[in-house]
């Protein structure tokens, strides 16, 4: 006779014990510290903080070194973690003008006030191993200079002036969080940026490039992107002061897309805008190409049926906390509805036997 | 005093600079076909597109009487007006695949419409669809059978039974032979008219082709431009047309 | 990374051993405004049975799919006076019940139960027990896919309109179709309801079967779509019924067998393979229910 299984709690309670161990390895290896994390691994920290939607670089190794190095189950550690946090108040936004910038280019200029920083890039690195990571090794020392305190204008100011470029227009509107008020359709392109922030990279990056092969194809430029330090200020209310609270690195980029014009309004250049924290260029472009993409109506652009232009689309699969989420609950037990499934079969098939 | 089903003042849209239609005004009065003709780039898309909710106009008026009820449907909430094209009126596209489910069958095809309006028994709704099936002339075996596999004729008619079942108000119907071989349209058309005196439907019709109009419509408007040049009943218009397009257009077509 | 020196922390954290739930938590995890929110949300939904009501979903420490949606809503329900029962398939002991539970169990301390009688708030995935609900208890359905019409149009922004004006012909086409095809409506489980005689809801992946369960109950039944930020609703004593046609009534079958261990006919039952040669046995899908008719 059949005995009802039990014992799902201390499988549980061993599953979790064996993870532990696998996931510390091999004893007799060092153990992987948070600084090491911090230090050596950036570019994966800056990814957990920005999908995040949390700017912590202690947190964000931390979840990578719990998450056994899976990026996604790091974000999701952090953005767990971001729902404890209370939220005490907003702070100003932030100032790219006044960014010190450690990386800075432009595609569409040779040369602009500000000059070409390229800073630390792997743009013009020839992608051959270096075996001698393997080892540790001596590394060259970067030659320094004296940092300029005058201000790098934005290159798209000077299309600007000129009329070139269409203007983003100051309409004051008061931004709705998307992590405190549930996104609606049609969204509005603050409820769109912030979905975009905090996309899933790969997902943005294969949109932004279908764009680039056809679907909705707007021909992109490079207007700038700059990479560097900004300072978070923030207004104390009882006091009135306004303080620097933090200083982080973003990533800007601001595109500029081929020219719309009509017989009423001449023609000027579109845009797109990306924005990242840490030093995430291929996600901050992404962004900007599919943030132009979405803005085909307000541009008075035809709807292609370009996946990269279908909001609800791009919105609602974008998150990768979501899409992970749910992919993976296929693992949870589905016994119960497939067996509702496997009875409707047999009863159709036993029917079709008999009117044969 | 009979109040007309519908009456258009001075409707007008036009697509940046380039003008659609421009200050039409007409009535339209229960029973009546009333037949649109007109070039391509005459406007005649534009104002049935208007007239059924498809396009926004600029300008103008539409104002609906249907069993004592007014309906000012330019000025009416979206989901009124949703509601309103839903249950009162019908629009047999030129291409059938745009006004059927290609995945769905024939009888489904025919029946959302009854089942949109609360029908809920299958064997009614099935027998409706098969009368109606009849009706327009395809065999009523077909009915488990998707789009996919029709003729264009049959789509047609398949498009023009899902319509006809609940008897709407008013029926637009934009080119409805335009895309079938000559020897299918004759059938289709026929099929039209013979529905169109059974029900006493209200119909406006919009064709390049005189003799569909001539075969159809009771009055009709001659368009140019993007206004209306000449109007009045079918018979009078088609045996003395007084503006020279008109004339035109009348001398054009091959008497057979 | 260049260091800085001129920031003021905010928070103090230090890299504890300890693993998050030794920090101090809120009751039942969420803050106060957060259960608000959701609390509003709950009591808008009751007023309009099936009707889904938009919620700022958190992400919460089990993954979206997993039930962060009847989470969120059974924590903005908890009182310390309450006693707990989750399930799972119908199990209480199946790894995502368990999972919950503890949650729950760490996070509130909370009083649990297998015994659907003794609970006055249940959460379940994918089944109603096989004891009728009783009046003043809470019953939590997670929900994957809030919307009925999905399959038939995937964008929100045109199903709400649908269900504004009450369109839904399509989904009687889809019946339709059902019928023609295979003589027999084709969903068996998350069945489509329509609910006060207004609404067409997913009552969420349940067994058709255990669709008539829902109608007229004297419990509140409150559904929680964490992933797409939905709640609804169904107050006690509320009609509830399955979509169907008059000539094709909805038949709540299950397999034709008894339990091979308590001998129930009216039950749902799981269907378990016991050997290499394909030998089924079948059981009671509700542990609870199973154990209780065994031991009488």
């Amino acid at each position: 006779m059949y005995v009802a299984v039990k014992g799902g709690e201390k499988a549980i309670e061993n599953a979790h014990n064996w993870l532990s161990e696998i996931r510390r390895g091999d004893v007799n290896v060092p153990n992987l510290e948070i600084d090491q994390i911090k230090e050596q691994l950036t570019l994966s920290v800056e990814r957990v903080m920005s999908e995040g939607s949390l700017y912590d670089t202690d947190l964000a190794a931390l979840a990578i070194k719990q998450s056994r190095g899976d990026l996604i189950e790091a974000i999701f550690l952090i953005r767990a973690y971001r729902t404890t946090l209370p939220r005490f108040g907003t702070s100003r936004p932030i100032k790219t003008e006044d960014m010190v910038c450690m990386r800075r280019i432009s595609a569409t200029y040779k040369d602009i006030p500000g000059k070409q920083k390229l800073g630390p890039t792997f743009d013009y690195t020839h992608r051959l191993l270096d075996f001698s990571l393997l080892a540790e090794g001596n590394i060259p020392k970067a030659e320094k200079r004296k940092v300029l305190k005058e201000k790098i204008p934005h290159v798209l100011r000077f299309l600007n002036k000129e009329g070139l470029i269409q203007k983003e227009k100051n309409n004051n509107y008061q931004p709705k969080d998307i992590t405190r008020n549930p996104l609606e359709f049609p969204a509005n392109r603050s409820e769109r940026l912030q979905s975009l922030s905090r996309a899933d990279e790969g997902f943005l990056l294969a949109l932004a490039y279908s764009t680039q092969r056809g679907y909705a194809r707007n021909h992109a430029f490079v207007g700038e992107l700059r990479i560097g330090y900004v300072k978070v200020k923030y207004n104390i209310p009882e006091l009135d002061i306004e303080i620097d609270i933090a200083e982080i690195i973003v990533t800007e980029c601001e595109s500029v897309n081929q020219f719309q014009g009509s017989k009423k309004t001449p023609a000027q250049f579109t845009r797109g805008y990306g924005l990242t924290f840490g030093q995430l260029e291929r996600k901050a472009v992404s962004m900007a190409l599919v943030d132009r993409a979405l803005r085909w109506k307000e541009i008075g652009e035809e709807f292609v049926g370009a996946p990269a232009q279908d909001e609800e689309f791009v919105l609602s699969h974008c998150d990768n906390i979501q899409a992970t989420g749910f992919l993976e609950h296929l693992k949870l037990p589905h016994y119960v509805d497939f067996q509702s499934e496997l009875e409707l079969v047999r009863r159709i098939r036993k029917e079709y036997e008999k009117n044969k | 005093m009979i109040i007309p089903l519908l009456k258009v003042t001075n409707l007008s849209k036009s697509y940046d600079n380039i003008v659609g239609c421009k200050n039409i005004s007409m009535s339209l009065y229960p029973g009546e076909v009333l037949g649109i003709v007109g070039e391509s780039g005459s406007g005649k898309t534009t104002l049935i597109n208007c007239l059924s909710g498809n396009l926004e106009p600029d300008r103008g008026k539409i104002i609906f009487n249907i069993n004592n009820k007014e309906t000012d449907f330019l000025n009416i909430s979206e989901s009124e007006k949703r509601k309103f094209i839903r249950t009162d009126l019908a629009f047999v596209h030129q291409n059938p695949r745009d006004g059927l489910r290609l995945n769905v069958s024939a009888g489904g095809n025919i029946g959302e419409k009854l089942m949109s309006v609360g029908y809920r028994h299958y064997g009614n709704i099935r027998s409706l669809a098969t009368k109606w099936m009849n009706k327009v002339e395809i065999d009523k075996s077909r009915i488990d059978d998707l789009p996919i596999t029709f003729s264009g004729g049959m789509l047609q008619r398949l498009q023009i039974a899902k319509n006809l079942i609940t008897s709407p108000n008013v029926i637009f119907m934009d080119e409805p032979t335009g895309g079938l071989d000559v020897s299918v349209q004759a059938r289709v058309l026929d099929l039209i008219r013979s529905l169109v005196n059974e029900l006493n439907l209200t119909v406006i019709i919009v064709s390049h082709d005189l003799a569909v109009i001539r075969l159809l419509a009771d009055k009709m408007i001659v368009m140019k431009n993007g206004t209306v040049i000449e109007s009045g009943l079918s018979d009078q218009v088609l045996e003395d047309p007084q503006q020279e397009y008109t004339q035109l257009l009348v001398s054009s077509v091959l008497h057979v | 990374m260049r260091k800085t020196n001129n920031v003021i922390k905010i928070k103090d954290f230090k890299v504890d051993k300890g693993l998050p739930f030794d920090q101090e938590y809120n009751f039942a995890y969420l803050d106060e405004n957060t259960k608000k929110m959701i609390r509003r949300a709950i009591i808008k939904a009751l007023c309009i049975p099936g009707y889904q009501v938009p919620f700022a979903s958190r992400e919460m420490p089990m993954p979206y799919g997993w039930g962060t949606g009847g989470v969120q809503v059974t924590a903005s329900c908890l009182t310390k006076r309450d006693t707990l029962k989750i399930i799972d398939q119908g199990a209480d002991d199946t790894t995502n019940a368990v999972s919950i539970r503890n949650f729950f169990k760490k996070t509130s301390n909370i009083k649990t139960t297998e015994i659907t009688e003794k609970a006055t708030l249940i959460q379940t995935r994918h089944r109603i027990p096989e004891t009728p609900l009783k009046k003043k208890q809470i019953f939590v359905y997670q929900v994957p896919i809030p919307e009925p019409l999905a399959f038939l149009e995937p964008k929100v922004s045109e199903t709400i309109k649908m269900h504004s004006l009450s369109e839904y012909g399509a989904m009687h086409v889809k019946l339709y179709e059902d019928i023609s095809k295979n003589g027999h409506i084709e969903t068996a489980y998350a069945y489509p309801v329509k609910t006060n005689d207004r609404y067409i809801m997913d009552p969420s992946p349940i067994p058709k079967f255990d669709n008539p369960k829902m109608n007229n109950s004297p419990a509140i039944q409150l559904f929680g779509a964490g992933r797409e930020q939905r709640i609804y609703a169904i107050p006690p004593y509320t009609k509830v019924k399955s979509l169907d046609f008059e000539d094709y009534p909805f038949d709540p079958f299950k397999a034709e067998h008894a339990c091979d261990i308590c001998g129930s006919k009216n039950t749902y039952l799981d269907e378990i393979i016991v050997d290499d040669a394909g030998n089924k046995s079948f059981i009671c899908s509700d542990t609870d229910f199973c154990n209780k008719r065994k031991n009488k």
